[in-house]
């Protein structure tokens, strides 16, 4: 092959994977960009609940809304609730949100353990499925929450953004994980699975170290953890137009209850949690326990149906008086 | 089963001569093509972490 000629093929090959960007540009869709869509769809909310894969799951809006003291005027909830996702990508959300409908009047955030006060990775293989999303919607405020003041975050997570073949590589991904998962099946019993994966993966996922946990929470309190930066600027964003916003400590299973927040640690974090959002304007509900039985859960972290129709009337009897001074 | 080794072989840069019957040569620009169509299925497979465990996305 010629010089001329390799110069050649290689320009031919540049045009193939332009062509890919800009396949995957038109036609990948995500579950990011389907909350956005289902948001902009909605004609009005009132209610905006955020957090992962727990909220998800767990808050369904219709039953949220039904148990309503005054069924005519039921606020309209949307439950924006992102598998797998970090406050940084909650905060992008309840911004676009909050641009499109103005009239939000409430924020109900779910977190779980350490999340509000624990910053967490957002290296390449950190920032993987729905929380690639930050490389696409607003990568210059995630990167700013992300690695705050840094001027090569912002670009890296700009051009990143700019390349669909590098943004949407999680969606790639996502069709030869299953297809492994679908390979490692062969001759073996199911495996069990929910909405979000295998079971057993996140049996796993909800064991956590006892010691490390402990660690963890005590290390909060000693150097009077602040919020991550993406928890400060949601709270920020939404005092100053006036929300309301609530953080839920979401139900965990009667095992991570006995093992983790039955301990002091666990105590002394929450109330220091409490104080600090007493300090900065927002409420604390503790809903750790309010769904008692695990039948209720789908895995070790998860609520099932059953469970998210009792925790989502639950909170309904908790916020009609948290809401009412509202009007709503 | 040979002809298929060849072909794989000349494929991957190994043989510098096509098996028998084989039309693509050296210097056709289809070339081009086919190392887009590489480096698509490199960026689609390799990288991905072995700690997956959420599939909904």
């Amino acid at each position: 092959m010629t010089i001329r000629r390799f110069f050649a093929c290689l320009a031919v090959t540049l045009g193939v994977i332009a062509a890919f960007n800009i396949f995957l540009a038109l036609k990948v869709d995500s579950v990011p960009k389907s909350i956005q869509r289902k948001m902009k769809a909605m004609p009005r909310i009132d209610i905006l609940f955020l957090g992962n894969s727990l909220m998800q799951s767990g808050l369904d809006p219709a039953e949220f809304t039904a148990g309503w003291i005054n069924p005519e005027k039921a606020p309209l909830a949307f439950n924006a609730g992102l598998g797998s996702s970090s406050p940084v990508e909650h905060y992008v959300l309840a911004h676009q949100s909050i641009e499109h409908h103005p009239e939000i009047s409430c924020l109900i955030y779910g977190f779980r353990d350490f999340q509000l006060t624990e910053p967490e990775g957002y290296s390449w293989k950190e920032l993987e499925g729905n929380r690639s999303m930050a490389y696409s919607m607003e990568p210059s405020v995630s990167a700013s929450l992300y690695a705050p003041g840094s001027a090569w975050e912002e670009w890296r997570f700009r051009l990143i953004g700019a390349l669909p073949a590098l943004r949407e590589h999680s969606q790639l991904w996502k069709y030869v994980e299953l297809m492994r998962r679908d390979l490692q099946q062969i001759g073996m019993p199911k495996a069990k699975t929910n909405e979000f994966g295998r079971v057993a993966d996140f049996q796993k996922v909800a064991e956590t170290d006892l010691a490390q946990f402990q660690r963890a929470g005590e290390m909060a309190i000693a150097r009077s953890a602040p919020f991550v930066p993406a928890i400060e600027k949601l709270i920020k964003m939404a005092l100053e137009k006036k929300i309301r916003v609530i953080f839920v400590e979401m139900p965990v299973t009667a095992e991570h209850r006995g093992r983790y927040y039955a301990t002091g640690t666990w105590q002394r974090y929450q109330a220091y949690l409490k104080n600090k959002m007493s300090a900065s304007g927002v409420t604390y509900v503790a809903a750790g326990d309010w769904v008692p039985e695990d039948a209720d859960f789908s895995d070790g972290l998860h609520l099932n149906s059953t469970g998210a129709d009792l925790f989502s009337r639950k909170m309904t009897t908790a916020l009609t008086k948290e809401l009412k001074p509202k009007g709503l | 089963m040979d002809w298929i080794k060849h072909l794989l072989e000349y494929l991957g840069g190994e043989k510098d001569i096509p098996p028998a019957g084989f039309p693509l040569t050296l210097n056709s620009y289809w070339w081009g093509i086919w190392w887009g169509l590489l480096a698509c299925a490199i960026l689609i497979f390799c990288g991905q972490s072995s700690k997956f465990i959420y599939i909904d996305f």
